[in-house]
């Protein structure tokens, strides 16, 4: 073999050579590939495996209709108006193209009040739409520097404002559906068209779900008032879908398993009953795959509508006591129209008591300006005001307890005058010697004075003129802590989230403020505080706690009968006053005699005419009470109030009424009395036809 | 069954071939469930299969020395589509993700760079037989000259391509020219010459693109900015944007959950597009699980194995066989390999077909093209053989 063969021998022998080299580095290669899987899928294969199985689940809460609220009688007070509702539950990682896609469909479908839509909702709309021409307003130096948001952000805020001028009716149309679209969190559903949805779109909308991914079609709900504003203000407010939960208390809400968009009540029973009112959610659970889809859903806690409130309320007599009240305020007002400038509220409470139940909490308020009478019932709750004689009842059982007066004991009634004092005082004229029975049947101040300046130390029977009094400062926290005993200047414990517990005055060193708390001139009281305070007494010293509310029940089933009873609120006694029977009979007995002894403050009105039928027992006051500005004396007004119970012996109803601020003059229209005869009228009228 | 017949039974390139449709199907099936397009991809994968078997058929009538002589006039024709592409209107070409790539015809889209792979290679194949007959002594020179020639004739579809953009698919026929250039027989100086030189030039790239991305992406334009952050995300994968990590995420994902033997038929847990074709391994995976997913890369193997036999066997007879199953052999290897290591995370992610088993057309159709000539070859190989020792 020559030189030349062997070379050629040589040349083609490089193929195979170099095919086996290949043929290695391809098994290597393919090794590798082995190899790596290998390590993805059996040594990393039970985390990815723990990582998907973690992920794929998430629950979903779908809001029940709100519990409804019925009177004593089981009429509707508050009932959900069912309304047709186009949802959307965004899956997660949807984009914002997808949900234009959405409205766009969306808006073929349904008709959409564009307004209110803003410049940035346009821009958002046109930058979604125009996306290539929009990533032209930046240059290539800010594409570098900012980053994603920032760059999107500063295109919105370079689109001309041609570009955004002229959308059709259509696209207007579709960008505010989209707006709605925008708000919604993850898996939760948002409400997008609530108001006006027509059975039409209700029903077209429904037909078209499998091309509109997320959109549900569902009945919402509206609360509705069917006695209109009678007792309304104190049923209170929800919040709306838009607000959802309030941002002050969104934690206390989120960690209660509430959504950001639900409705919860924020005033009024709505808030003190949201926990029963709110009733279960409905929990769906998503199984949802990494990327967000949702492969399947089961329910895991099944949905119970809100339970509902029945109220110790009789509707048709909150509507007469309502009635009763406004109607006064017109009396008095009409009666010297110019005399009562500052006169603007009349307010009572009626309840039980002995159960504590709430009958009628009424006041009205005068709006000047309109010359309109409004219900603000919440007053009773919210307003406090001083009381005057009304209390004389707790002062002279303070005085029994404390042991200054024995029962029976008796002062002379004349005026006193202390030193220090501008002027004498003592009560509407000298009433001579009074015993305790007197005192409340002719409310005599000067009888309560006594009782003070003895609990305060000083102990001169009768106190000389130009005296200069000893005053213990101890007696304020004494007598105010007898006064609490009846719930005056103490929280009622009624179920609302609200009360006003009264406005203390200051503990002075001067025996004079002193003698003015034991009139009622000198502390601040509501309505309600009033009328657990008569009814207190009238319930042989036994404070109960008022309540609205009677009963909760479970949901019902059908539209004719109410649900089982869940709770019932039991009576509840919030203390004994820590006195001996007889002293509480006295003040009874002392109360009848205000309304049926001759010279009694009210008998005039409830002893010697057609009202003394009802046998009502109770104690009158007046306050003077001047109506301050910025500290500015304008005028002198009194404060009319009334507490009272009836009937005498078997008391089943307790009443207080205040009208602050009405003119300070002679013949006045008595419109603590009207309201006073007004209320036993419908109370046993509607009670004991 | 006469003799002359039986050469046209090529028993382990049906097999293998039989299996790969088994595979695909299967795997389609599953990334089906995930149920993110709506369409029944399975069917449309068997029409195409049923239609290449049909080319693969047709392709039996013809002579190699047709193939060869008509090879250049295939080639041209190959060109000039991709030349037509890049100039048509968007009507029939719309662009998509940026690049022009695609025919998009009512009912048909066709990717005329995976066809030209096929009349590429066979025009290499042709040009290096020729060559090798004009210098049956090589030297330097002559080794130049083909290099030349290689080149050039890869060169002209890479160009085009590159003007699409689709890099991924220009670096898969850069890489079949590799290749075919180390099969050649050119000198390993001139080789390892080439080699270092290459590599030098892409290490100083590369080197560029992760030290100053941005003056990189400014270099290459807006449009291509995201072919730089592929690179850079190859460099340091945490670099990413959480989106365009999720995609690949979850694909890795659902393969690594397939573990050792896979969650078999029907049941895939991870939702990631493109389940179907580019990201096929990830459902292989997630289904047959590590010895599944092995398994196909056997079956692969096998495959690359059978074709260095025919072409080696071949060569005696017909370089331009030859060359043919060495070009197709690199493309079914640059395939699966940066396919497979795409899925498993030890390649970049790039937008390429694990060739006969990931749903779509084109690719089925053009790798069905491919095969159709290498089974002619192999029954070539057959007569040659039987002519041999007769």
């Amino acid at each position: 073999m020559g030189k030349k063969n062997k070379r050629r021998k040589l040349k083609r022998e490089r193929l195979p050579f170099r095919l086996n080299i290949l043929f290695f580095v391809m098994f290597i290669m393919f090794s590798a590939l082995v190899l790596q899987l290998g390590v993805v899928q059996i040594l990393k294969g039970e985390s990815f495996q723990e990582e998907i199985d973690r992920t794929i689940r998430d629950t979903t809460k779908v809001p029940v209709p709100r519990g409804e609220v019925y009177d004593s009688n089981h009429r509707l007070v508050v009932t959900n108006k069912p309304l047709y509702a186009i949802t959307y539950t965004p899956a997660k990682r949807v984009q914002a193209k997808n949900r234009l896609t959405v409205a766009k469909k969306l808006a073929q479908l349904i008709s959409f009040d564009s307004k209110g839509i803003s410049e940035r909702n346009k821009k958002e709309y046109w930058y979604l739409e125009n996306k290539k021409e929009a990533v032209k307003l930046l240059s290539t130096e800010e594409k570098k520097e900012l980053d994603d948001t920032e760059e999107y952000n500063l295109i919105l805020e370079r689109i001309p404002k041609d570009k955004i001028s002229d959308f059709t009716k259509n696209e207007q149309k579709i960008i505010a559906i989209k707006r709605e679209l925008d708000k919604a969190y993850a898996l939760t559903p948002q409400i997008v068209k609530n108001e006006g949805v027509t059975s039409e779109e209700y029903a077209m909308v429904s037909e078209h779900l499998s091309e509109l991914p997320g959109i549900n079609a569902t009945a919402d709900w509206e609360r509705e008032y069917p006695f209109g504003d009678t007792f309304q203000n104190l049923i209170g407010n929800i919040t709306t879908q838009k607000k959802g939960i309030p941002a002050e208390k969104e934690e206390y809400f989120l960690t209660r398993g509430y959504s950001r968009n639900d409705r919860v009540g924020i005033s009024g029973l709505e808030e003190y009953y949201e926990n029963v009112l709110r009733g279960r959610k409905e929990q769906i659970q998503y199984t949802t795959k990494k990327d967000g889809t949702i492969v399947g859903s089961e329910t895991v806690v099944e949905g119970e509508a809100g339970k509902d409130l029945v109220l110790t309320i009789d509707m048709e007599f909150q509507k007469k006591v309502d009635k009763v009240v406004k109607d006064e305020l017109k009396n008095i007002i009409q009666a010297n129209p110019y005399q009562h400038p500052y006169l603007t509220d009349a307010i009572a409470v009626v309840m039980n008591p002995k159960t504590g139940e709430l009958l009628a909490v009424s006041a009205a308020s005068r709006d000047k300006e309109k010359n309109e009478y409004v219900n603000e019932s919440y007053r009773a709750l919210y307003d406090s005001h001083l009381p005057g004689s009304a209390v004389k009842g707790a002062t002279v059982l303070a005085g029994y307890e404390s042991g200054v007066i024995s029962p029976g004991q008796s002062f002379y009634d004349r005026k006193l005058k202390i030193k220090g004092d501008p002027k004498r005082r003592g009560s509407y004229r000298n009433l001579g010697a009074v015993n305790d029975y007197d005192a409340l049947r002719l409310s005599s101040n000067v009888y309560m004075f006594y009782i003070a300046l003895k609990m305060g130390g000083e102990q001169r029977n009768p106190l000389p003129d130009e005296a200069k009094i000893t005053f213990n400062p101890d007696a304020w926290e004494e007598m105010r802590n007898y006064f609490q005993q009846f719930g005056l200047g103490a929280s009622t414990g009624i179920d609302y989230p609200y009360e006003s517990t009264g406005l203390t005055g200051e503990n002075s060193t001067m025996g004079g403020l002193f003698m003015n708390l034991a009139i009622g001139q000198y502390d601040t009281y509501t309505a309600l505080q009033m009328a657990q305070y008569v009814s207190t007494i009238a319930n042989d010293g036994y404070r109960i706690r008022p309540h609205f509310v009677k009963e909760i029940r479970n949901p019902s089933n059908s539209s004719e009968e109410l649900g089982s009873v869940y709770r019932n609120i039991d009576t509840k006694i919030l203390n004994r006053v820590d006195m001996d029977q007889s002293y509480i009979t006295r003040i009874q007995e002392g109360f009848h005699r205000v309304f049926h002894a001759a010279g009694g403050t009210g008998v005039k009105y409830f002893g010697n005419n057609e009202y003394s039928k009802y046998n009502a027992a109770g104690k009158t006051g007046t306050a003077e009470n001047a109506y301050y500005i910025d500290g500015k004396k304008l005028a002198d007004t009194e404060n009319l109030s009334l507490v009272g119970y009836a009937p005498y012996d078997d008391p089943e109803m307790a009443f207080a009424i205040i009208v602050p601020h009405t003119g300070k003059i002679k013949g006045r229209y008595p419109i603590n009395h009207r309201i006073g005869q007004g209320i036993l009228d419908a109370y046993f009228e509607t009670y004991k036809p | 069954m006469s003799k002359k017949q039986s050469f046209y039974i090529q028993n382990d390139l049906i097999i293998l071939f039989i299996l790969f449709v088994c595979v695909s199907l299967l795997a389609i099936y599953n990334a089906q469930q995930l149920d993110q397009y709506g369409k029944n991809f399975v069917l449309q994968q068997i029409v195409w299969f049923t239609i290449g078997v049909g080319i693969v058929a047709a392709i039996q009538y013809l002579d190699i020395e047709q193939i060869q002589k008509a090879s250049v006039f295939i080639y041209g024709f190959g060109v000039l589509v991709l030349a037509v592409l890049l100039i048509s209107p968007e009507a029939i070409a719309k662009p998509v993700n940026n690049a022009k790539s695609w025919f998009q015809l009512p009912g048909l889209s066709l990717q005329p760079a995976e066809f030209t792979k096929i009349t590429t290679i066979i025009y290499m194949a042709a040009v290096i037989h020729s060559h090798k007959q004009k210098f049956e002594r090589p030297t330097v020179k002559s080794d130049i000259l083909m290099l030349v020639k290689i080149l050039a004739v890869v060169g002209a579809p890479v160009f085009l391509i590159m003007q699409q953009p689709d890099f991924g698919t220009a670096m898969v026929y850069l890489f079949i020219a590799g290749m075919i250039i180390i099969l050649s027989g050119i000198d390993w100086k001139i080789i390892t010459f080439l080699i270092v030189s290459i590599s030098a030039i892409l290490g100083a790239v590369l080197g560029f693109i992760v030290k100053f991305p941005d003056l990189a992406k400014k270099i290459v334009g807006d449009d291509q900015a995201y072919q730089i952050d592929r690179i850079m995300t190859w460099f340091d994968p945490t670099q990413q944007t959480s989106d365009a990590t999720w995609h690949f995420d979850q694909a890795f994902m659902a393969l690594g959950s397939g573990q050792l033997f896979g969650k078999g038929l029907g049941t895939p847990q991870v939702n990631f597009p493109e389940a179907q074709t580019d990201f096929i391994f990830s459902i292989i995976g997630e289904s047959f699980g590590f010895v599944g997913s092995a398994l196909v890369i056997f079956l692969y193997f096998m495959l690359l194995y059978k074709l260095v036999t025919i072409g080696l066997a071949i060569y005696k007879h017909s370089p331009f066989a030859a060359y043919i199953c060495f070009g197709y052999l690199s493309m079914l290897l640059v395939h699966v390999f940066q396919n497979v290591g795409m899925a498993i995370g030890i390649m970049p992610v790039t937008g390429i077909p694990l060739l006969l088993i990931s749903y779509g057309g084109s690719s089925v159709l053009s790798t069905m093209l491919g095969f159709g000539v290498i089974y002619r070859i192999a029954v070539e190989n057959s007569i040659q053989n039987d002519y041999l020792f007769k």
